[in-house]
């Protein structure tokens, strides 16, 4: 009789399948049972707890129709090398079907440095689109139907990239108050994850002078743009920076806080700011939790603006675009990474959320290619046409297990930012560094587990490759340096006296507490004057260089 | 090499805050018996030179996330060479692309963390570099 010979692959395989699930605490470490039964939610009531979609407390939705009214918008985000080539990304995505636009600007925008000094050449166009000036934002733009297309322009905190869109908008006459935009306006969250931009902001415990033109330009925007959206919070951000579920709706509802008092301040009635605000929420950690972390924040939300600002319903209504964790996409095997994707457009579409961003499959080395971005764009078509998940509100409303997850979460939830109004605040807390010592916390946490293997990365720390797959990274240096001779172009052009007069004008202004910046800023705009200009004046205020890299000084002293 | 521990700085510089990477990598260094003087984000060329020779550094780690791998690795390594500190082993990682590791190795680089690498991997490389020096 011969005998059987196990081989490597014969024992893997019975191992395989005798596999069994061993982790039984979701990402955030609440511990969760095999299964759950009535008495799991035998508190809740569905009026007090629940209710219908557009009621509150909102957790089934902000409306009634859900999807059968309208579809998510597809936010698909781009950063391409140069504007030229992002009004390309731009028209291409529209003819591929998708309707929303964002772009995310590079390092040299988000720093509010020049493009041409040292040292920021060689970052220049590589994460995302370099938009610098006035003549950026008009070539992006350029035969783009502002007014039937949801934009959004990521330039954090820098009101002027947003001004210039305003202008080039006013220029090809279209009115203003028909113009749709995402807005990326007071973004206080910024902070604690780009401590280098901490000035943005605060300043010693208080607003900077740009964190007050960001309030001015809020205010702005919510008096004179109607259609205008905030997305103010990048609550993503944080699981990016290692935050978890709990942590990151904490962060998102004590940033709101800080926002709605600021505009109360302000004088802005609570039913015109709180409809406008709209934050995005990470999805792709942990499938069911990231769920339930979104209907328990739209929860928590409706009840702060109820109880504690005294909204009407729409503002109750807690709208978000669901944003996919570019830090959750591998490096390696990166075209797993589509996977990835399509669990994230699910958790954001089983949460009913207003929009989606899906990253592409290269994100962990560059931003989106023409390729992984369309395929980015279809996974949400299929979803979106094919699935026919979208047909009901709220598919997982009244799941035992779910509704149980979101009390728990929403209890938690409430604890942190119970901690946060204890700390002072919002602002408080940065300058406590209490919230950059959480993410970090959390971020060692998560990556020990990677490193043993508890938290499994497919790919990475388990059916991992010799060989890897290489992803090919453009070559962009050429379309780069066309781009920063056509900037110092733009500046050679400039009547610098009229440059100098609207920054020391907007200087001047500056000195005064009372008085509004945005006018002064738009002149500085139409004046030609640089973002980074804008920039370097503003921070001059607070007792700061004028150029964060420490390479040039004020053009006009 | 009994007694010293191997004393390693670690940056960023330029426009670019992507520090979680560093931070885990600056903690595991530590938990490793690594000495790790950790200068945070938004670095200059010459600072981190600076720092280097006054701690008196065996390694020095940079880290890069938005690009400008090899233009400021360049300028780093040749301040380093000018104030005759040549010797310091010079570590990279971060988000590049693949072929900047051969570029980053020729002028200079002793070993470049893509993406995805473990930070157990990390630890060993630079006792194994550290140890390569000392023999």
């Amino acid at each position: 009789m011969k005998k059987k010979v196990t081989t490597g692959e014969d024992i893997f395989l019975q191992q395989s399948l005798k596999e069994r699930v061993t982790n039984f605490t979701t990402d955030s470490g609440i511990p969760v049972k095999g299964v759950y039964k009535p008495e799991d939610i035998k508190e809740m009531e569905y009026e007090r707890n629940l209710n219908d979609p557009e009621q509150y407390p909102f957790t089934r939705g902000y409306h009634r129709d859900m999807y059968r009214g309208r579809l998510w918008s597809m936010r698909l985000i781009s950063g391409a090398e140069t504007p030229e080539r992002q009004n390309d990304r731009f028209r291409y995505l529209i003819s591929q079907g998708g309707n929303a636009l964002d772009v995310v600007a590079d390092a040299s925008t988000m720093y509010g440095i020049e493009p041409d000094q040292p040292g920021a050449v060689p970052y220049v166009g590589h994460s995302g689109c370099p938009t610098n000036c006035i003549e950026d934002v008009d070539i992006m733009m350029k035969g783009i139907p502002l007014d039937k297309i949801n934009i959004c322009i990521q330039s954090l905190s820098f009101p002027p990239p947003l001004m210039a869109y305003i202008l080039i908008a006013q220029e090809r006459c279209y009115d203003l108050k028909e113009l749709p935009m995402v807005a990326g306006i007071a973004q206080y969250h910024c902070p604690p994850i780009i401590p280098s931009l901490k000035f943005s902001i605060c300043h010693k415990g208080h607003f900077s002078t740009l964190g007050r033109l960001t309030n001015d330009f809020a205010e702005y925007v919510l008096r004179n743009l109607p259609k205008w959206t905030f997305w103010y919070m990048d609550a993503a951000d944080y699981v990016d920076a290692g935050a978890n579920a709990i942590l990151e709706g904490a962060l998102l509802i004590s940033c709101t806080k800080e926002l709605i008092r600021e505009m109360l301040r302000r004088n802005i009635d609570i039913n015109v700011v709180a409809p406008r605000i709209s934050p995005n929420i990470s999805a792709g950690r942990d499938f069911f939790e990231d769920i339930a972390k979104i209907r328990a924040i739209r929860r928590i939300w409706a009840r702060m603006m109820k109880e504690e600002f005294g909204a009407g319903p729409k503002g109750m209504a807690m709208r978000f675009y669901a944003r996919g964790i570019g830090s959750y996409m591998e490096g390696r095997q990166p075209l797993v990474n589509i996977v990835r994707g399509t669990l994230t457009t699910l958790i954001g579409v089983l949460s009913g959320a207003s929009g989606i961003q899906t990253c592409s499959y290269d994100e962990a080395w560059c931003p989106p290619t023409e390729e992984a971005a369309k395929l980015a764009l279809r996974t949400q078509q299929v979803i979106r046409y094919e699935s026919g998940i979208p047909r009901v509100a709220d598919p997982l409303g009244g799941s035992y297990y779910v509704e149980w997850l979101t009390n728990r979460i929403e209890e938690e939830i409430l604890a942190t930012v119970d901690r946060i109004e204890q700390m002072g605040g919002w602002l408080a807390a940065i300058e406590k560094d209490w919230i950059r010592s959480q993410l970090r916390q959390d971020a060692i946490e998560r990556q020990r587990k990677v490193e043993s293997g508890e938290r499994v990365r497919v790919g990475v720390n388990c059916f991992a490759e010799e060989e890897e797959t290489e992803i090919r990274v453009p070559d962009i240096r050429d379309e780069v340096t066309r781009y920063i001779s056509r900037y110092k172009r733009f500046k050679e052009k400039r009547d610098m006296q009229k440059v100098k007069k609207a920054l020391e004008d907007l200087s001047r202004a500056a000195e005064r507490e009372e008085v509004d910046l945005v006018p002064y800023t738009f002149e500085a705009v139409k004046a030609h004057a640089t973002f980074a200009e804008i920039v370097g004046v503003l921070r001059m205020k607070d007792g700061l260089d004028y150029d964060l890299l420490g390479e040039r000084s004020y053009p006009f002293s | 090499m009994e007694g010293k521990k191997i004393r390693v700085v670690i940056a960023k510089i330029g426009p670019d805050d992507h520090y979680v990477g560093m931070e885990c990598v600056a903690q595991w260094l530590r938990e490793g018996g690594i000495e790790v003087v950790y200068l945070g984000t938004n670095q200059r060329v010459d600072g981190v030179v600076k720092a280097v020779i006054e701690e008196d550094a065996d390694v020095l780690g940079l880290s890069f996330h938005c690009r400008g791998e090899i233009e400021m690795t360049n300028r780093v390594i040749t301040r380093l060479r000018e104030e005759n500190a040549g010797d310091v082993r010079v570590i990279v990682g971060g988000v590049m692309p693949h072929e900047s590791v051969s570029k980053l190795k020729e002028i200079g680089v002793s070993i470049v963390f893509l993406p995805g690498s473990s930070m157990t991997d990390i630890v060993n490389c630079v006792k194994t570099l550290y140890a390569e020096e000392k023999e």
